[in-house]
């Protein structure tokens, strides 16, 4: 059965999809089968930072509409093996999902998948309630800033009265993904620090991604970042990947780097 | 030992409850039909008993059955009824519906007689009210935009209230986690209530009625644990 794992935040901008991107990269990667669905229909960009805009030609909601098969929807990753991308629709807008609808997909992609992570749209209305409906984990992405800790508290608390698994009266596995974070304007008192973070959400901490040049530059190209080795966020994402299977791995880049001799000589970032 | 199969638990259901005071089919029909296209969403499918209680006059069996038909039509899922006398009872079991008896008056009797509830007797121990039910006790974050009452008892709070979510007690109030967002406790106009809290952060807290803002709970005990309490119609916060 498939581990169905949400990534959410309540505020929009804050790197849900780019997160979604790299780890169903970093699982598919570390050769576990895996989908990634875009639940934010009417605004897909899932598609643009996988670099599979142009192959897509079938849509969640032609799938929960009957009007294509999974197979048929499903798009395979050129880069990485293991891994599927379920695309949304951008001509519909949210209404188009139904909780009947997109489970029936859901069970048909557990049958093939180990996990199946889904892009949740951001707010806290119908469309990022359906993709957080059936999640058994929770990634809750959030920039280190006072009003997306505040919407990722609330999307915690939705997670934990309006999921299936709170319905069961089970809890929904939650795990804190901090992003853009930049050691240098943290120490500047200009950021929230991990620390804070942590103090509000209390959620254990999955990862901290540190702001790049590295990420934006993925998103153009359509290639997630994770697959940039070289990069810190890259390597964060894929430190975030080991630790959701279980792993225990120290967290880096939490630090204001100093620059070494050479690095300032060279004008080095 | 064998799994059991089946396990037998209390539980409340919500519901709706139609209080009918006099019956005349096309006026119920109408009217309900009106109050239902108001708000089509929110009524469609809800549960719903008829609570004969304030019902004047005689009830035939064919009126009832009339109101089950009115009912259904408009999407209610009609369960039972409640009240009324032995013959509307009977009535309602034969057309298969479930009948429950009469609420209790206490209710209604705290609400027509609200300054009879305070007892100098008892200042420091809770009121009668909050002892006869059983306290509740979240074990998880109260996040923002969450609301938590515990009617007629204390409300225990094991884990964080967020900024942005709402305690609220007939009773008082416990905080073991950090109180982030707002505490109101003695809301049914109890001024015996108190709030204990081991982390003091609130944005707002109250005591039947009165209340301070997070601009005041600074001056003192801000991040420590505290307890607040009314004396003399003002808001005191004292150290724990």
């Amino acid at each position: 059965m498939a581990k169905i794992i949400v990534v959410t935040s309540g505020k929009g901008g804050v790197g849900k999809t780019t997160s979604s991107a790299a780890i169903s990269t970093g699982l598919a990667l570390r050769g576990h089968k895996t989908v990634v669905i875009d639940f934010d229909v009417g605004l897909r960009n899932l598609d643009l930072i996988m670099g599979c805009e142009r192959r897509v030609v079938y849509d969640f909601v032609n799938v929960i509409n009957k009007e294509a098969s999974l197979k048929q929807a499903l798009i395979k990753d050129k880069r990485t093996e293991g891994l599927f991308i379920l695309p949304a629709s951008q001509t519909r807008d949210k209404d188009a999902l139904t909780y009947e609808g997109v489970e029936a997909v859901l069970d048909e992609l557990a049958q093939d998948f180990d996990y199946i992570i889904c892009d949740s749209p951001a707010g806290i209305e119908q469309g990022a309630q359906m993709a957080l409906y059936f999640a058994e984990e929770a990634i809750v992405v959030t920039n280190p800033e006072v009003s997306s800790v505040r919407d990722s508290d609330r999307i915690l608390g939705i997670l934990q009265s309006k999921s299936r698994m709170a319905e069961q009266g089970k809890s929904v596995k939650e795990h804190l993904l901090l992003t853009r974070y930049n050691p240098s304007r943290v120490a500047s008192a200009e950021m929230l620090s991990v620390a804070d973070v942590e103090e509000i959400l209390a959620i254990p901490l999955l990862g901290v991604i540190p702001e790049s040049e590295a990420v934006l530059k993925a998103s153009n190209q359509g290639a997630p970042v994770i697959l940039d080795e070289e990069s810190e966020a890259g390597q964060a994402y894929s430190d975030a990947v080991a630790r959701l299977l279980g792993e225990d791995v120290e967290h880096r880049f939490l630090e204001q780097q100093k620059k070494g001799f050479l690095q300032r000589l060279l004008g080095g970032k | 030992m064998a799994d059991p199969c089946f396990q037998i638990k209390g539980t409340s259901v919500t519901s709706m409850v139609l209080d009918l005071y006099h019956y005349q089919s096309e006026e119920f029909a109408r009217t309900l039909h009106e109050k239902v296209q108001s708000a089509p969403l929110f009524f469609t499918g809800s549960p719903l008993f008829i609570n004969l209680a304030s019902f004047t006059g005689e009830l035939q069996k064919e009126q009832l059955q009339e109101i089950i038909k009115h009912c259904q039509s408009l999407g209610f899922q009609l369960f039972g009824c409640k009240g009324g006398s032995e013959p509307q009872a009977k009535m309602a079991k034969d057309l298969g519906l479930v009948h429950l008896p009469a609420s209790r008056p206490r209710p209604e009797k705290a609400d027509s007689e609200p300054t009879a509830q305070p007892e100098p007797a008892t200042a420091s121990t809770p009121t009668p009210d909050a002892a006869s039910r059983p306290t509740r006790i979240i074990e998880r974050p109260v996040r923002s935009g969450q609301q938590v009452y515990a009617e007629g008892s204390d409300l225990i709070l094991l884990a964080q209230v967020s900024e942005g979510a709402e305690v609220i007690a007939d009773g008082n109030i416990h905080a073991y986690g950090p109180l982030r967002g707002r505490a109101l406790a003695g809301v049914r106009d109890n001024p015996n209530a108190r709030i204990f809290c081991q982390h003091l952060e609130a944005e707002l807290v109250s005591i039947a009625g009165h209340f301070v803002l997070n601009d005041t709970l600074r001056d003192s005990c801000w991040k420590q644990p505290a307890q607040i309490f009314l004396q003399d119609d003002s808001i005191e916060i004292a150290a724990l």
